[in-house]
């Protein structure tokens, strides 16, 4: 019998309901869990980094994904995260309930570049590493995940590197290149080579909180899909130049209504 | 996996209120002798399209002093924040004025954009560092918002006039609300109320087209 896939994840809170989704998922497939990398919640650091880059976003991504968390979700046409984990029948609040179900280690870090991150990789030594969220990525943990980090980028890659890559095709009129792109990660930003791209086009009377919401359960699906093809050799890495895309930087709240009645408009 | 939200905002209302700000700050400038041909800065050059798309009658007339170009500034440095300086980003401008097909001027703006995108919230202090005196800093960073709103309107790409929007949130930098009183404070033409009106020109020009774009 094959020696399961020891594969490692990197999380940006303990209630990460991407985490818990995309663990369960590759626990249920076979893969051996060989640790969970959780950011703690109560850094002021990251607090005032974040905070600096995301103005007053981060109170509402607060409110919303550490405070309000499956609350925030109302029924919808369209699947969202909830119906996801019902469908599936994922039931953890946390992700310390991996450790208590599972026995799986679950370590709490101040970023995912601590010197204790990159030495518990190390001993971990994973087959590959799928990042959920959390930050910048050092060339130290790049390092010490085997194959690499996996990421899944809500854009599609090369041309749509950074942030609020849902909106920015919008805002350009390029509805034919929104979706989500499973790759690794690098120094640079988006620039790591991909595996896969799935794209997602817009319903009739969507709107863009909505087409968001409908990213997180395939961004899920689409994330343990591409790390278990990968892992079994179904998947070559496809090298991205870095001229073949733009870095996109996060919209002005102008430029984001615009975005949005022109979704809406259609 | 990345991150975004936004603030509700009426672009159509708000356009509104732009264009008879406009229309009575441009009454304010052009009430004053001006002598264009003695600005350095190059305030009102190239703004024939949002002239006529806001009915002003004609822009100011510049003579583009091409010696200066060709200067040639953007090939002896190499771009970076800490290179920069009042003549480059008046040599970038009347690059994209000239339609100067330079490469070097895309590679420029781009450094430009990251930079000013990483180090937006404490984009002052670099400037500081830079120069010292108060009125030159403004300066500065009026002209860099305007060489992003022409680069906005010369490549079309829009992450330019993202960055040149959130540069006017910045209360040092550039207010509109305030922008009457300092027509009214100098008895002469001034760059920093003449560039604060190219910006607020330029910016609803660029809105008003992606609007009407549906």
């Amino acid at each position: 019998m094959a020696k399961p896939f020891n594969i490692v994840l990197l999380a940006p809170s303990r209630y990460s309901l991407i985490t818990i989704c995309v663990t369960e998922l590759l626990r249920r497939s076979g893969a051996n869990i060989g640790g969970i990398f959780v950011r703690r919640l109560f850094n002021p650091n990251r607090f005032v980094s974040e905070f600096r880059r995301d103005g007053t976003r981060l109170l509402r991504k607060i409110w919303k994904k550490l405070i309000l968390r499956k609350t925030a979700y109302t029924r919808q046409h369209h699947e969202t995260i909830k119906d996801f984990m019902e469908k599936e029948q994922i039931d953890y609040s946390h992700l310390g309930e991996f450790k208590q179900r599972f026995d799986i280690p679950v370590h709490y870090c101040k970023t995912l570049n601590d010197t204790e991150v990159v030495q518990g990789l190390k001993d971990t030594q994973p087959d590959i590493v799928v990042f959920t969220g959390g930050g910048l990525i050092r060339e130290a943990t790049l390092n010490a995940s085997g194959h690499g980090i996996l990421n899944c980028h809500m854009g599609i890659l090369p041309r749509f590197r950074g942030m609020d890559v849902v909106e920015w095709p919008i805002l350009e009129n390029r509805l034919n290149e929104i979706g989500v792109t499973v790759h690794f990660m690098d120094k640079g930003v988006d620039t790591g080579d991909i595996l896969s791209i799935h794209k997602i086009p817009p319903t009739a009377n969507e709107s863009v909180a909505q087409l968001r919401e409908r990213f997180e359960p395939i961004m899920c699906r689409q994330l343990v899909r591409t790390c278990l093809d990968f892992l079994n050799g179904n998947l070559e890495r496809k090298p991205q130049a870095p001229e073949e895309g733009k870095q996109y930087f996060m919209m002005h709240p102008r430029l984001q209504e615009v975005a949005k009645r022109s979704l809406l408009s259609r | 996996m990345e991150k975004r939200s936004g603030a509700p905002y009426r672009a159509d209302m708000v356009s509104q209120v732009n264009q008879a700000l406009i229309h009575s700050l441009w009454k304010d400038l052009s009430e004053k002798e001006f002598d264009h041909a003695s600005d350095s800065f190059k305030c009102l050059a190239q703004l024939e399209e949002s002239f006529a798309f806001y009915n002003l009658g004609d822009p100011p007339g510049y003579s583009i002093d091409t010696k200066r170009t060709h200067a040639n500034l953007l090939n002896t440095v190499t771009p970076s924040f800490k290179n920069l300086t009042e003549d480059i980003l008046l040599e970038l401008r009347l690059n994209i004025y000239q339609k100067q097909d330079d490469p070097k001027t895309g590679v420029w703006t781009e450094k430009l954009l990251r930079f000013s995108e990483l180090n937006m919230s404490r984009l002052k202090t670099r400037l500081n560092e830079k120069i010292k005196d108060h009125l030159r800093i403004r300066v500065f960073g009026l002209q860099w918002a305007c060489l992003f709103l022409d680069e906005h309107f010369r490549t079309g790409d829009y992450r330019f006039l993202n960055t040149a929007l959130k540069m006017q949130d910045l209360g040092w930098l550039y207010s509109d609300k305030m922008l009457p009183n300092e027509i009214r404070r100098h008895p002469t033409h001034h760059p920093v109320p003449l560039l604060q009106f190219r910006i607020l020109l330029n910016t609803a020009f660029a809105l008003s087209r992606i609007n009407q774009r549906g």
